[in-house]
């Protein structure tokens, strides 16, 4: 539909309305520049005056206009007219330096380039066009194709022969010039160094690279790009298997690893321990019938499961009577309903008491203290929970309630050895919040982590940085040994994903060749690698190669898990 | 106040439970759509004011006097209201522990997740808690004293019960998710690194190739 020019839309500016319809001209308000000449001060006078420049030597007068107040006594520009000053020299310095310097050159034109030099101002270039069709050119004594490298050297050498003739007449002696002068001295031997080999090469290279073909300059833009790819790939490549090697050393003599070791083999002798408690509940049960179960406090501390806890010294005091509360309490229950499934964790309960090592100490440690697990049979009704746990559904076993922090045994002043949870051990003074005690995350990771521990569903929800939803010492111990594995796992990730392109490029690259050179001739150029078999020049004709039978492993002795990699994967087949 | 001698090498830690409580409003009388509870409180509903000397709730600016102090249990603010904010809680200890106070930042939670925001129940209360740990790391002699004299009965319930959600037993069972997922983590960095290993086997053979095939072309 064609837009009427005029049309306009109701409701619109005419701005709007133009930029909206297309192909109209947008009205542009141009700024009259209106600003007014400020005259802040009378104008100055200009004069046109003769001048005269003493660069000259001719007297020519030329005229410009110049400010009338401008006093004048020289051209400006004079100034830049510097004059080289060549050296020269007289007969006698001549037969006795530059004579023996170069015999090629006579006396005559070695006499013709030096008046060369000064007509020309050293400039060599100059002196050498004119060297052969200079009207002054002697007739003879003339070596024809000189070059230009030539003059100039000549003329380098004869410099310097006669600063270090003229300073060796000085008839001072060395040693008692001053300073600045044996500087000036060398200088002046630096700067009139010459080297024509070096020139020539120079003028070569700049001759070759004049001389380059519009498709050898695309070739070479092309390689240069090519390699500072491939170079950037390499310091990447190279930087992400430093960083994987790293992860990897992180991770396998992690002393994370090693705290979750300890924490299995507390959970062994946990459970090792398990039987033997219940046998021991058991018989106090068995012979603590009476409902009440009154006697049970005042026998376990007879018996040989509080005995752990005479070691612990006064502090313990709340702590043991409210275990052996406990104690009564457990063979109460357990007498009451020893058949019912609630009496399980009892038995437990009572063994976590008796307890010889140190799971019960380190329990104590755990709700230091104050009223441990034991405590709670006080309490607690024996009921299910019938409420939906935020755990999601587990099933208990007995020994799993035994979750024990990595410990320490630490030396208290006032109290003896007691035992702490690892994690707790080098605070410092102060009040901490446990959940704030994790282990940092760094955080260019702290996103992945978090996403992946979401994955697992094992983050608390509603948090910025990743938290166990229940953070108790064994949970943190658990949770922070749990984000020591995700990091170097997601850096290894990444990096089997890089190769794994990379391979797929090499691939690309090497079938390319194949199909460039010709299979037969493929094969014949791979028969010739030493460590290859022909057998094994079919396999790598295919796209997958077996890695099995690849020697390579030898290349990467750097690498030893290369190797052992390779070596699996045959026994494997 | 003049703090006493700490005792060195001591640790004590006690749990406690924080987070907040919201129920929806059936019946609106201003634009407040929830009725919300925000406390502090031990995880077995156990008194935890003998080492708490005052605890202070910082509620939104919007709030009349929207700082909550409080000297005696139950340390919770009920209120109601439309949005989620973050509740600064901040935990004063008694003078003789000679510690500063801690502060606890949780974010109010008045709707349910997305993920079920179609499916929640009407009338339904969001519950949003948080189980913690306060460690008290060497405390003073007179601070130690508070803390194992006042404790009187057990801190975390065996099993889950009511509004008792944190337990001994779930915290077995996370320790148990948690060891599972690393056993599973580990087992997935192996197989990468295995992987990581064999391309870069593949890599150095490949590079051989093409380096005896370029120079043969």
């Amino acid at each position: 539909m064609a837009i009427k020019p005029k049309q306009k839309a109701p409701g619109m500016s005419r701005e709007l309305t133009s930029l909206y319809l297309e192909n109209q001209t947008i009205p542009v308000s141009l700024d009259h520049f209106q600003a007014k000449p400020k005259f802040g001060s009378r104008a100055e006078r200009w004069v046109w005056r003769g001048f005269k420049s003493s660069a000259r030597s001719d007297d020519l007068a030329l005229y410009h206009w110049t400010k009338a107040s401008e006093t004048y006594t020289d051209y400006f520009y004079a100034r830049y007219n510097a004059k080289t000053k060549p050296y020269d020299y007289t007969d006698e310095e001549y037969d006795k330096c530059i004579e023996p310097l170069d015999k090629g050159w006579s006396r005559v034109e070695t006499d013709y380039l030096l008046y060369l030099c000064k007509q020309f101002d050293l400039r060599f270039v100059v002196i050498h066009d004119r060297y052969y069709s200079h009207p002054d050119c002697p007739s003879t004594g003339v070596v024809p194709e000189r070059t230009l490298e030539d003059l100039k050297e000549r003329y380098y050498a004869i410099c310097r022969a006669l600063i270090q003739h003229r300073a060796g007449e000085d008839a001072r002696d060395p040693d008692d010039l001053p300073l600045q002068a044996t500087n000036k001295l060398a200088d002046d031997l630096a700067l009139l160094k010459f080297d024509k080999a070096k020139e020539q090469e120079r003028k070569q290279y700049l001759e070759a690279l004049f001389m380059r073909t519009k498709d050898e300059i695309e070739e070479e833009e092309i390689l240069i790009t090519e390699a500072r790819r491939i170079e950037a790939n390499e310091r990447r490549l190279i930087q992400e298997r430093e960083m994987l090697l790293q992860s990897h050393c992180m991770f396998e003599p992690a002393p994370t690893t090693t705290t979750i070791s300890s924490i299995k083999v507390q959970f062994a002798q946990a459970s090792d321990s398990v039987p033997l408690l219940q046998s021991n509940s058991a018989s106090a049960s068995a012979g603590d019938t009476t409902p009440k179960g009154r006697k049970g406090a005042p026998d376990s501390s007879d018996t040989p499961s509080a005995r752990p806890m005479k070691k612990q010294k006064s502090v313990h005091g709340v702590a043991s009577a409210v275990r052996t509360k406990a104690g009564a309490a457990a063979s109460k229950a357990q007498s009451a309903g020893a058949q019912s499934p609630g009496a399980r964790p009892l038995g437990f309960g009572a063994g976590e008491m008796a307890g010889p090592s140190s799971v019960a100490a380190s329990s104590l440690e755990r709700r230091s203290m104050s009223p441990l697990r034991g405590g709670l049979f006080g309490g607690i009704k024996q009921e299910r929970s019938e409420g939906e746990s935020q755990f999601g559904a587990v099933s208990f076993a007995t020994e799993e309630h035994l979750v024990n922090p990595a410990i320490v045994q630490v030396e208290a002043a006032d109290l003896g050895d007691i035992i702490v949870a690892q994690r707790d051990s080098r605070l410092g003074p102060g009040v901490f919040l446990r959940s704030d005690k994790l282990h940092p995350i760094p955080k260019n990771k702290l996103e992945s982590v978090k996403q992946f521990m979401e994955q697992l569903s094992l983050n608390c929800p509603n948090t910025i940085w990743p938290r166990p939803v229940m953070a108790t010492a064994a949970v943190c111990d658990r949770f922070d040994s749990l984000q020591a594995t995700i990091i170097p796992l997601l850096e290894c990730k990444k990096t089997a994903d890089k190769l794994e392109t990379e391979i797929q490029v090499l691939r690309a690259r090497k079938r390319m060749l194949v199909e460039s050179i010709g299979e037969d001739k493929t094969e014949e150029a791979l028969s010739k690698l030493p460590p290859f078999d022909p057998s094994k020049v079919v396999s790598t004709r295919a796209v997958t190669p077996s890695i099995a039978e690849t020697p390579v492993a030898s290349n990467r002795q750097h690498n030893r898990k290369g190797s052992t990699a390779s070596t699996r994967k045959k026994a494997r087949e | 106040m003049k703090a006493g001698k700490r005792m060195k090498g001591v640790v004590i830690s006690k749990p406690i439970i924080y987070g907040n409580v919201s129920t929806e409003l059936l019946t609106r009388k201003t634009d407040h759509t929830h009725k919300w509870t925000v406390f502090l409180r031990g995880p077995n509903g156990q008194d935890i004011s003998y080492f708490i000397h005052k605890v202070e709730f910082k509620l939104h600016e919007t709030f009349v006097n929207n700082n909550r102090a409080f000297k005696t249990p139950p340390y919770e603010v009920t209120e109601t209201g439309w949005g989620e904010f973050e509740i600064i809680t901040k935990i004063y200890f008694p003078p003789v522990s000679g510690e500063k106070p801690i502060s606890l930042y949780h974010m109010l939670k008045l709707y349910p997740p997305d993920s079920q925001g179609q499916t929640w129940p009407k009338g339904k209360p969001v519950n949003n808690f948080f189980y913690d740990e306060l460690i008290f790391s060497e405390p003073t002699e007179e601070f130690f004293e508070m803390l194992t004299k006042g404790a009187n009965g057990p801190e975390i319930p065996l099993k889950v019960s009511g509004n008792q959600i944190f337990s001994l037993e779930s915290e077995a069972a996370e320790c148990k998710r948690l060891e599972s997922s690393i056993a599973h983590v580990s087992g997935k960095y192996n197989e990468y690194k295995e992987k990581a290993r064999a391309a870069e086997i593949e890599i150095a053979m490949l590079r051989r190739d093409i380096a005896a095939l370029e120079s043969a072309s």
